[in-house]
């Protein structure tokens, strides 16, 4: 009946491929999680407060990962700054610039990176701008 | 010097106790005088699967608490000469295992035993914590299965940062991964990790797969380690993989499913 079988089955879907590829970006993912230096929450809590001193965002707006890539740690700030300037006064030369104002910071060793032990490099990449939900 | 191995998991049921008695037991019919000590406090198991449940009278916790001498709770095993088992306690609250009496206990053993093989509990909790921290080596027992795969590399990750030799900066525990429960039919028609997906997955040397097999159940219903069973399958995938952890060369079995004709593969049979 195996013959039969064979020119009935529908199409089979390799699922050891799909489980293989989920468990990949899983593990990946709790591997970064779980490496991470544990100040990298309070960073993200301080760099919000900063940004927030010149651009209304949200807590979701400034994401910090630290990737490893062989022996270097690159440290990555993702901040996104809505698309209309503010109504908070900005200082002056921030003003000018207020969406590129991230690739105007030059990249700068993150406190506390110093003592690690591996090279780590903070490279800031422009935030995806988004819309503001603001009224 | 002696030598602690760690049999650990992180998922439950994937074969710790199985592969602690066989490897055990594997390791002691090679001329290494080993102990195999259960950690699972509450649930102890690996007594059943040995076949010395009915000898059980001091426990490793009586020992810890000096309730009883090691020697008094040292198991020999009927078969093998240089085999022992040191049971978990069956009772106590698990609050009871310290790293303190462990640590003394694995010191004295040291002095007696070639390989000192712990058999963890599941989880992440004290019990497997404990279990792991003295380790020099582990077997890392994986099923080809998704939550097992990732279960394992959490394990991976607290061997490399919560054991005693990450805490002292020595170098770091050897890792060995042992697939479980494969089955090369169900590899070759696409719905099971293979043994190497497993293992680009997890990066950490490969001893070895255990195929499905029937005789692992036959031998723990008999109270026998499946490394004693003559003719098993997976008695001989494990005393291969014994032999590759003792350094030795032994090319890899059971990965293939075997080859079939053309009827039966046309006819079921």
């Amino acid at each position: 009946m195996r013959l039969l079988d064979y020119f009935l089955r529908a199409p089979r879907r390799n699922s050891a491929a799909v489980a293989k590829e989920r468990l990949q970006i899983i593990v990946a993912h709790e591997r970064s999680r779980a490496s991470a230096p544990h100040y990298l929450p309070l960073l993200q809590k301080d760099l919000l407060e900063v940004v927030r001193r010149y651009v209304p965002i949200a807590d979701d707006q400034v994401t910090v990962t630290v990737e490893r890539t062989g022996d270097c740690e690159v440290l990555e700030l993702n901040i996104a700054l809505p698309d209309k300037p503010t109504r908070v006064e900005p200082r002056p030369p921030l003003a000018a610039v207020p969406a590129a104002v991230a690739e105007t910071v030059p990249p700068e060793r993150a406190p506390g990176l110093e003592a690690a032990p591996r090279a780590a490099d903070a490279s800031v990449r422009p935030g995806r701008r988004r819309r503001s939900h603001r009224r | 010097m002696a030598v602690v191995v760690v049999v650990t998991s992180g998922k439950g049921g994937v074969g710790k106790t199985t592969t602690s008695a066989a490897f055990g037991a594997g390791l002691a019919l090679r001329g290494h005088k080993t102990v195999v000590i259960d950690f699972d406090v509450g649930l102890r198991n690996l007594d059943l699967v040995m076949g010395c449940e009915r000898r059980v009278v001091y426990d490793l916790l009586n020992v810890i608490h000096g309730e009883g001498s090691l020697n008094q709770a040292l198991i020999k095993d009927k078969r093998i000469d240089d085999l022992f088992i040191l049971p978990a306690s069956q009772t106590r609250d698990k609050s009871a295992l310290t790293l303190e009496g462990v640590e003394k206990i694995i010191d004295q053993l040291r002095q007696r035993f070639e390989y000192i093989v712990c058999d963890s509990p599941a989880g992440i909790e004290r019990g497997a914590m404990i279990a792991m921290h003295f380790a020099d080596e582990a077997l890392v027992v994986t099923n080809p299965e998704v939550s097992s795969v990732r279960d394992s590399d959490r394990i991976i990750g607290m061997l490399a940062s919560k054991t005693r030799r990450a805490e002292r900066e020595e170098d770091p525990v050897k890792e060995h991964l042992v697939i479980t429960r494969y089955e090369p039919e169900r590899v070759d028609s696409g719905n099971m990790l293979s043994a190497a997906d497993v293992q680009e997955i997890l990066a950490i040397p490969f001893l070895g797969v255990v195929p499905e097999s029937e005789s692992v159940l036959i031998a723990s219903n008999s109270g026998i380690p499946v490394t004693l069973m003559n003719g098993s399958d997976a008695g001989q995938a494990y005393m291969d993989i014994v032999d590759r952890f003792l350094g030795e060369d032994r090319p890899h079995r059971f990965l293939e499913a075997p080859k079939r004709g053309l009827l039966s593969r046309l006819f079921g049979w």
